[in-house]
């Protein structure tokens, strides 16, 4: 239901986004808004389906502990 | 040219300061820095002189560049790979701060407010409201601040004054229990957590006086320095520094104390109304840099198109941070905070200006 629901959304903002930017033929837009949707769905989903997804701040939170101590 | 908007030098100073002091008044960290003891208004009186410093690399490369964004002059000092990397660690470093501020406001909402609501519905209202705030460009971001701002500092000021009778000054000793030093050097940690410096750096071509910039960088850090001296105090002579530490809002306790007569009293949505607002331009300032920033970089010819993917980024990434209160805490804390932001706001544009000295890239000062 949940995995249904994400994709049903991130259906909704690639349909509301790209035909206009075909129409107008802005291609470097198109790519970057889609690599950043495609960057956002991963996360999204990845957390949808139960997978653990690291989290960021525990990397810095080492990296900073090495370099200060 | 993506931005037409100009804004002046007074909206300017009114959006760092909404998007500073909404941070304070829900978990007001200068009370967790060391020395951490009664002595933490004098950190407080410290962190206008450091705030001076830290963001004067800065002020001097707009200075050098002052048509020109972060994003931009990073290509001009240090050529096309550097303006990737700069542009990819700032567009990293505002994405991470706007997730943290989503999950620092509905991590408020769902202990204090709202206990059975999801928290993704907190975080995704407001990324969809400022999303659209970003949309409408830098012009309206300065005039929703100037409107909004004085409405924060007249509820801030409001509720304190409610407060004065309670105060004890005495919880202040015996003043500088251990020392001088300390004081000075946790100056550090408000001015590290002031992002905004580095947000400054991108939004100083868009004001529409280039003399008064000089009024930016200076007014700014006495009105933040002011208006965090008012609220560590308070929170410090009402509940003691013991209690404020073990809080996770201090601000938002010392509102709830509030009892004027019988009939003036549970005064906490005031408090919940501001903090709504503010959080709402800070998200939206967020956001403008991040898509402005992606923008730039890739060369686009608008910033529109990547309003709603770099949402959906936030939204995601924030779920991932927000998973445990105290985990947030934990990397908010001075010892690891503090480095991380410093490394954005002080050393790489210190950095930018030295290679820009050296390599005598943009305009002569005077």
């Amino acid at each position: 239901m949940k995995v249904f629901v994400v994709l049903l959304l991130f259906a909704t903002i690639a349909l509301y986004e790209i035909p206009g930017l075909m129409r107008k033929k802005e291609w470097p837009e198109l790519i970057t808004s889609s690599v950043l949707l495609a960057i956002g769905f991963t996360l999204s989903f990845l957390q949808v389906i139960g997978v653990d997804v690291p989290n960021p701040n525990k990397g810095i939170e080492y990296l900073i502990k090495l370099l200060t101590s | 040219m993506i931005e037409g908007g100009k804004i002046s030098y007074k909206q300017m100073i009114l959006l760092v300061f909404v998007s500073r002091i909404i941070g304070w008044i829900a978990f007001l960290p200068v009370i967790l820095a060391s020395p951490a003891n009664q002595d933490v208004w004098i950190d407080c009186l410290m962190a206008a002189p450091i705030h001076l410093i830290v963001a004067l690399p800065v002020y001097l490369l707009f200075k050098k560049f002052p048509n020109q964004t972060l994003y931009e002059y990073s290509q001009a000092i240090t050529g096309k790979i550097g303006q990737w990397v700069v542009g990819i660690l700032y567009i990293w470093f505002f994405i991470h701060m706007a997730a943290l501020n989503l999950s620092n406001f509905s991590e408020f909402f769902t202990t204090i407010i709202m206990p059975e609501t999801p928290s993704l519905f907190f975080v995704i209202t407001l990324t969809l409201v400022s999303a659209y705030a970003a949309h409408k460009g830098i012009e309206v971001l300065g005039r929703l601040s100037e409107f909004i701002a004085p409405i924060i500092m007249i509820a801030l000021i409001g509720v304190v004054l409610l407060l004065v009778k309670d105060m004890d000054l005495k919880e202040l000793t015996p003043i500088l229990e251990k020392g001088i030093y300390p004081s000075i050097l946790t100056g550090l940690s408000p001015v590290a957590q002031t992002v905004e410096i580095i947000g400054l750096a991108i939004i100083f071509p868009f004001i529409n006086d280039r003399q008064k910039i000089k009024k930016v960088y200076i007014f700014t850090p006495l009105l933040l320095g002011l208006f965090l001296f008012i609220l560590t105090i308070s929170v410090i002579a009402l509940l003691g520094d013991d209690l404020a530490k073990s809080l996770t809002y201090p601000f938002y306790s010392i509102v709830r104390l509030v009892h004027v007569g019988n009939f003036l009293e549970r005064i906490e949505a005031i408090h919940v109304a501001v903090w709504i607002l503010g959080m709402f331009i800070k998200t939206a300032f967020y956001y403008y840099l991040i898509v402005l920033g992606l923008a730039q970089l890739f060369h686009l010819k608008d910033y529109k198109p990547l309003i709603l993917p770099t949402g959906t980024i936030i939204v995601s990434l924030s779920n991932v941070l927000g998973q445990s209160i105290v985990e947030l805490r934990e990397f908010i804390s001075f010892n690891i905070y503090t480095w991380y932001t410093l490394f954005f706001i002080l050393f790489i544009p210190s950095l930018l200006l030295l290679t820009a000295t050296i390599r005598k890239k943009g305009e002569r000062s005077r």
